[in-house]
């Protein structure tokens, strides 16, 4: 098919190197993700108590799992998370990176990006820490709403039914990643300027400009970026850890990864922790490749451009080591 | 290009510190020679909020290892003691055979491994002399609670920690504001909920405390003062001689499920009714969060009246340069017929118990040297060592023999005289249940069910974890229905 | 450009620019203002900064963690580099050449990226374990690598599948290798590409916590998130002293800082100097 070097060299000889060259890469995978994912995947067929016995009980746990009320209510629960923090962790970052674009000043842009970028360091823990103190009764929410004299809409917001989970997603306030604006903001640099230019000479408006070049033209970061932020949001639960301590009032907060913790390491229900972090992982791939299908674009507008290998254009995210 | 350069050199030796292997740099001393040691918040190194970090229980090993020389102690801390971080972190240690020797954790959660033979049982140990101790005979006998000890035997009888301290708690008032308003401390139940009132009136928020305090201290209180009554009834396991003064007709897991399929901690049961229908109402004067601990500034800031704290509060109250009012301690008022037609006016009873437990972990027998852990244990309770440690920190009184509790803890000391609770509910249950039943109580209490869905949940978690323990222990109830019939009661 | 309404649209959109910044630098500012309170003056005056300032804080939580500071330094160094050029080297294979079993391979190191982290604690632990790697640097060193190399592949993967074939083609002709294409072509391209893997791979190296927790119990391994987890340990209520505790976390941000902004400008600038366009 392709003509590597000259034609003398044999298939195995031309193939050989590159298989030498990604060696390492795989060996340490082996050791270090896929034979712990394996077991991991193995021990979800059994009842395992660490340090315990083991007993085989095939899909048994799979089969409690879907009839068991709490995880159904966990996964309502980080499907309105998922979807308020898709929505506003897109958007926002979006609208963001827009505003530093449109500053055509080099140094103040530069400055800018490097700015939102810099939240990253905070470690997350001081930001739920600092949300713990803003919604406890000494809080300034509960404060403001008692000068405001609207005692009737002071809640204890974490301890609520009707705030906690709600009070667990507004930790993200006000939605500026960094990370997302930074890839917005590189796709947005990607996009010729001639078509911009073009479009400026139509007497294209801001909004239509963003309408009609920007957004599908970012369809290509959009994409990355979904894909990005559920995995993180679906496997994470440091967050309610936190923030509520158990996923309560009653189970009001409670989201997989969490009861998938507390199986695990508080009720010494390993296997069915395995069998809940089999569901997850088999959700996210599921949504990847959906996500795959419904957003495919095309954002090859560099003509030059030429594909040679088949395209494997799979956008996820690596979970936490 | 000279940047880079000096930049490369920089990576190279941040490498080579990298690689360095710690063993080629110091050979590591054999575990066997070497006691590893966490003892909870007595661990030296532990960063109180204020003063320098503690060192009374390094100065112990010190003296310790010049007694016996080829012994070394080191210690170790435990990162988060009360999130299950550490709990996992524990897990694997004891899984890998990797735990410290001693380690300091709540006996509750030992329980359930205990069967995994990852904790020593520290009975026949406990039948010698301390040879520390000037005149012990027995070790046990130099404990002053003993009943203290008891309490944390896990389901096979045998005793797997050592409670060494007390800790008791009691009700921190602001005694300007009390005074302002022309407040007093409260007789009895009934003064307390007006005084509660009150307070609410005025914009201030009654009661808060860094413990949920509807599932833990207010309802153990609670029960304690509507059941007093009946207790000697329903206690149908004989007490223990030790038990006498302090521990008298306390509630097992057992003697719960009995009276549980006697219909009692029922819809059937009208005290328990009863008792949640006074929870609720004493909550609506609580503050509205219930799950956070930031009730320090609350009742520092003057917004909170009183906040139901430990011992340790005190010593931090002292020591606050900045607190701009007077305050006291008091403690709950009993429950008389005025509230409830159960309130017989039963002394609320003391919450509290042993701080720091000290477990022997597996490591001392793999590492073989358990007669030395032990030894080093019997050393560090003998009396002249402990107080070093107590008083060093000021925050729990002794469970020592012959040990001076602090002068600052001494209104502390005095509620601790009252009888403890009949139950502590939730440290009864295994994690599971626990965990169940805190959910449902935190939401009927945050206004999410009913009353009478909660205590229907409740029943549904109770015959639960009775079908669990039965199935688990063989549990047979023959002794207690003996008792039952003579005491003669039934659930009304 | 001088037309009013312009005009009007950026000083709006500076405005609003300059809110999101506030907002966003609210918990950075809080981290910090807090790190110079004493206990006491915390929990009595939580909002503002207070006088006398506790330097005192640094001082003391510095002498604790400097040695936890030198571990973790190492630790991401050595990492970052291991998981750049791993992560460099096979995405640079897979997306220029064609093997058997590519596709398969392809997908194997994809899909990792999909495991809850949390599923393979317990399992990795007793690898680790059985390999005697624990209380080492290797067993923070090497699950990293392997761990962080997957999103590292995947960022370099489609850097180098957007390249086109022309840059290879006078190589190629020449006779390179495989490496000597990786070095002399692909290397030296990637260098924004670089900036962010070193950046993204660093934040979560640095800041891990579980892992270090679980395998290390040395003193002399410890890393900083766990070391300043203990020395603030609280064991009583009311008394966690915030300010030494962020005090730590200040201290722990700054080495990262350093790389930041230094890396940053080299993603930043290879950006803006068009390495990825065209």
């Amino acid at each position: 098919m392709k003509k590597y070097g000259g034609k003398t060299v044999s298939r195995w000889n031309r193939v050989a190197p590159l298989y030498g060259l990604i060696l390492p890469t795989f060996v340490l995978l082996l050791v270090f993700n896929y034979y712990p994912a394996f077991l991991a995947f193995f021990r979800s067929l059994y009842e395992w108590d660490v340090g315990g016995k083991a007993v085989f009980v095939g899909l048994g746990n799979f089969y409690e799992l879907f009839a068991d009320p709490i995880f159904r209510k966990s996964a309502i629960n980080i499907g309105k998370l998922v979807l308020f923090i898709m929505v506003v962790n897109l958007t926002v970052p979006l609208l963001v990176a827009e505003l530093i674009f449109m500053i055509r000043s080099e140094r103040v842009n530069y400055a800018l990006r490097v700015l939102f970028a810099l939240p990253m360091l905070i470690p997350p823990i001081v930001i739920w820490v600092l949300w713990k103190f803003i919604y406890s009764d000494a809080g300034i929410l509960t404060v403001l709403l008692e000068t405001l004299g609207k005692p009737e809409w002071i809640y204890g917001w974490l301890s609520h039914p009707k705030t906690a989970l709600a009070a667990v997603a507004f930790t993200g306030f006000p939605f500026a990643v960094g990370f997302n604006i930074l890839v917005y903001y590189t796709g947005l640099t990607q996009i010729p300027r001639s078509i911009l230019e073009s479009a400026h000479l139509d007497g294209a408006g801001p909004w239509q400009v963003f309408r009609h070049i920007h957004l599908p033209l970012l369809r290509g970061s959009i994409k990355l970026l979904s894909v990005l932020t559920l995995i993180a949001v679906l496997q994470g639960f440091e967050s309610v850890y936190v923030l509520t301590g158990d996923g309560g009032p009653g189970y009001e907060t409670i989201v997989p990864g969490l009861y998938m913790f507390f199986n695990g390491f508080t009720y010494n229900r390993m296997g069915y922790a395995c069998a809940i972090g089999v569901v997850l992982f088999t959700v996210m791939l599921l949504f990847t490749l959906v996500n795959q299908r419904l957003l495919r674009c095309d954002t090859d507008y560099t003509p030059e451009k030429k594909r040679r290998r088949p395209a494997l254009k799979l956008r996820v995210h690596q979970p936490r080591v | 290009m000279q940047r880079r350069q000096s930049l490369r050199w920089f990576f190279l030796l941040l490498l080579a510190i990298a690689c360095r292997s710690p063993e080629t740099e110091r050979p590591r001393l054999s575990r066997n020679q070497t006691l590893l040691v966490n003892l909870g918040v007595y661990t030296p190194g532990t960063q109180l909020p204020f003063g320098e970090p503690l060192r009374a229980a390094a100065d112990l090993a010190d003296d310790y290892c010049r007694l016996h020389p080829g012994v070394s102690i080191r210690f170790v801390q435990l990162a988060n003691v009360s999130g299950s971080q550490e709990g996992e972190w524990l897990k694997t240690q004891l899984v890998g055979g990797m735990a410290p020797d001693i380690i300091a954790q709540n006996a509750e959660i030992a329980w359930p491994d205990v069967d995994k033979g990852w904790y020593i049982p520290l009975d026949d140990y406990l039948q010698q002399p301390n040879p520390y101790a000037a005149g012990n005979r027995r070790w046990f006998d130099l404990f002053e609670n003993q009943a203290l000890l008891d309490a944390k035997r896990a389901a096979d009888g045998r005793l797997y920690c050592l409670s060494i301290d007390v800790v008791e708690t009691g009700i921190f008032y602001n005694k300007t504001l009390f005074k302002e308003l022309g407040l007093h401390i409260p007789e009895t139940w009934a003064e307390y909920i007006r005084l509660l009132g009150v307070l609410q009136q005025n914009g201030y928020t009654g009661l808060t405390s860094p413990i949920n305090l509807g599932s833990d201290w207010g309802q153990d209180v609670l029960f304690d003062m509507l059941y007093y009554p009946i207790i000697a009834h329903l206690d149908v396991e004989p007490s223990r001689e030790n038990q006498r003064q302090y521990l008298s007709h306390y509630l097992t897991a057992k003697e719960v499920v009995f009276l549980f399929q006697k219909g009692y901690f029922t819809r059937r049961d009208s005290r328990w009714a009863e008792m949640h229908r006074l929870l609720k109402e004493w909550r609506s004067y609580w503050g509205k969060e219930l799950k956070y601990s930031d009730t320090s500034r609350f009742f520092l800031t003057r917004r909170a009246a009183t906040v139901w704290e430990g011992s340790w509060f005190a010593r931090r109250l002292f020591l606050d340069p900045y607190i701009d009012f007077e305050w006291g301690i008091f403690y709950l008022p009993p429950i008389t017929a005025e509230s409830t037609p159960y309130g017989e006016g039963a002394e609320a009873s003391v919450i509290g118990g042993s701080a720091v437990q000290l477990h022997v972990t597996e490591s001392a027998r793999l590492y073989d040297h358990l007669d030395t852990t032990i030894d080093f244990l019997q050393f560090l309770t003998a009396p002249q060592n402990f107080s070093r440690i107590i008083d060093e920190t000021l925050l729990f009184l002794p469970n020592i023999r012959g040990v001076e509790s602090p002068p600052e803890l001494n209104t502390i000391r005095d509620i601790f005289t009252r009888r403890y609770c009949a139950i502590k509910w939730l440290e009864t249950f295994d994690a599971k249940t626990k965990a169940r039943w805190r959910r449902m109580l935190d939401l009927f209490l945050n206004d999410g069910i009913s009353q009478q869905d909660y205590l229907a949940h409740l029943e549904t978690i109770f015959s639960d974890y009775a079908d669990e323990q039965i199935a688990k222990y063989k549990w047979t109830f023959d002794d207690y229905e003996k008792i039952w019939r003579k005491n003669g009661l039934q659930v009304e | 450009m001088d037309k009013p309404t312009d005009r009007l649209l950026r000083s709006f959109s500076y405005l609003l620019l300059g809110i999101f910044l506030l907002l966003t630098f609210y918990p950075l500012w809080f981290m910090i203002m807090t790190s110079f309170k004493s206990l006491f003056q915390f929990y009595h005056n939580f909002w503002w900064p207070t006088r006398p300032l506790h330097l005192d804080n640094y001082t003391r939580v510095f002498k604790l963690i400097y040695p936890y500071i030198l571990n973790s330094v190492g630790v991401t160094v050595v990492s970052v580099a291991g998981i750049v050029f791993l992560g460099a080297l096979s995405g640079f294979v897979f997306a220029r050449f064609d093997f058997p079993g590519r596709r398969i391979l392809f997908y194997g190191i994809i899909g990792l990226m999909m495991l809850p982290w949390i599923l393979t604690l317990v399992p990795a632990f007793m690898v680790v374990k059985q390999l005697g790697l624990i209380d080492t640097y290797w067993v923070l060193i090497l699950p990293y690598i392997s761990g962080g190399q997957v999103l590292s592949f995947y960022l370099f993967y489609n850097f180098f599948e957007s390249l086109p074939e022309e840059l290879f083609e006078s190589a190629r002709l020449d006779g390179a290798g495989v490496f000597q294409q990786f070095r002399h072509i692909g290397a030296a391209l990637s260098r924004p590409v670089i900036g962010l893997v070193a950046i993204v791979s660093s934040l979560s190296v640095w800041n891990n916590f579980i892992w270090p927790l679980v395998t290390t119990s040395d003193e002399r391994l410890t890393v900083l998130t766990v070391g300043v987890m203990r020395f603030s340990t609280a064991y009583t209520s009311g008394s966690i002293d915030y300010g030494q505790l962020f005090a730590g976390y200040t201290i722990a941000a700054l080495p990262l800082l350093v790389l930041f902004l230094f890396a940053t400008r080299q993603f930043m600038r290879g950006l803006t100097a068009g390495a990825l366009k065209e």
